[in-house]
């Protein structure tokens, strides 16, 4: 038996209609209807014994996934997915460089949860010194930056070795598109790690991964149709 | 922060609410059903209200935010806005050069 229950999913579910309305992309009033408990926990039910809801003749599948936290504990999650992206995405090939801080739990669990969030969309991990070649690691992620469509970059335990940044000023220079995954620690709220020069950039502040990991599923794929498309098509 | 309603894209076309009804009332939909015997909803109005939900959440996945702080390549910058450069005539044929009859 997994260990969450459904109020785990319930969570998910409001976190994700949640970070809807706050775009703007659903109104008050559906808000209100879509957080009903007749609508709202009778999709959770579904997600917490069968792990998916689907209609054929929607456009939308909902999916439950168990994807992993920082200290390694698992929390399901709720993939809401367009089929239309399930469908034209992965036609794209493309692959992306993952950039983080080398140490052991970052590297297992982000991984992890990215590779899980991008596996439906056909998207193929690559991170530097994936090979033990002799090659220094600079021109090995220079060499991964140049194959890679878009990257991730994930600035969490970075303020004592801030090589993440130097792969962002390489991407910018490659004018490869990428997202900036910024974390935020709680009891440190009035630290603001990312550099003025990259405000302008898509960037995904997050406190925990399921906070980062609802907002990346949601903004991905408009990322990808209007920055990475463009870009493979020349 | 929240994006203003001009910075969406639509995306795709809308699932057809005729055939999301039918599949909601062909396969005893769970959330059809919760309505049905929990709420006492008749049949036909706990489906139209369940396919009338869905496809609002499918609509809000198909509008896509833009992200207008980025800078976005030239070529989707021209396709957006249907750019015509009219000053640009190098896919018109060359005129003929006139050369003068030799005497």
């Amino acid at each position: 038996m997994a260990d969450f229950s459904k109020s785990d999913i319930l969570n998910d579910l409001a976190q994700a209609l949640l970070e809807l309305h706050n775009d703007q992309r659903i109104g008050r009033r559906l808000y209100d209807e879509l957080t009903e408990p007749s609508f709202f926990h009778v999709i959770a039910d579904e997600l917490f014994s069968r792990g998916e809801y689907e209609l054929k003749a929607l456009g939308l599948s909902f999916e439950r996934v168990l994807l992993k936290a920082i200290d390694g504990s698992e929390f399901p999650f709720v993939h809401i997915l367009l089929k239309d992206d399930l469908a034209q995405i992965p036609k794209m090939r493309l692959k992306v460089f993952v950039g983080h801080r080398f140490v052991v739990h970052i590297t297992q669990y982000l991984r992890f949860n990215l590779a899980r969030i991008l596996d439906p969309y056909g998207i193929k991990l690559i991170f530097a010194g994936q090979e033990a070649a002799s090659e220094p690691l600079l021109s090995d992620i220079k060499k991964k930056l140049r194959t890679a469509d878009f990257a991730i970059f994930d600035n969490r335990e970075t303020e004592t070795k801030p090589n993440v940044y130097i792969e962002i000023g390489m991407s910018l220079i490659l004018k490869l598109p990428f997202i900036v995954c910024d974390y935020r620690d709680p009891e440190r709220p009035e630290f603001d790690p990312i550099p003025s020069d990259l405000s302008g950039f898509l960037t995904v502040r997050y406190v925990d991964y399921k906070s980062l990991f609802t907002e990346l599923a949601l903004k991905l794929p408009s990322f990808i149709y209007q920055r990475v498309r463009p870009i493979k098509r020349r | 922060m929240a994006l203003k309603k001009s910075q969406y894209i639509f995306i795709g076309k809308l699932s057809d609410v005729k055939k999301v009804e039918k599949e909601l009332r062909e396969n005893d939909d769970p959330i059809v059903r919760r309505l049905v015997e929990e709420q006492g909803m008749e049949l036909d109005k706990a489906i139209k209200k369940v396919a009338r939900l869905l496809l609002g959440l499918e609509k809000a996945f198909r509008t896509k935010p833009l992200f207008p702080e980025l800078e976005m390549p030239e070529r989707q910058k021209r396709l957006r806005v249907g750019w015509v450069d009219k000053n640009n005539h190098s896919r018109r044929k060359p005129a003929p050069r006139k050369t003068m009859a030799k005497q």
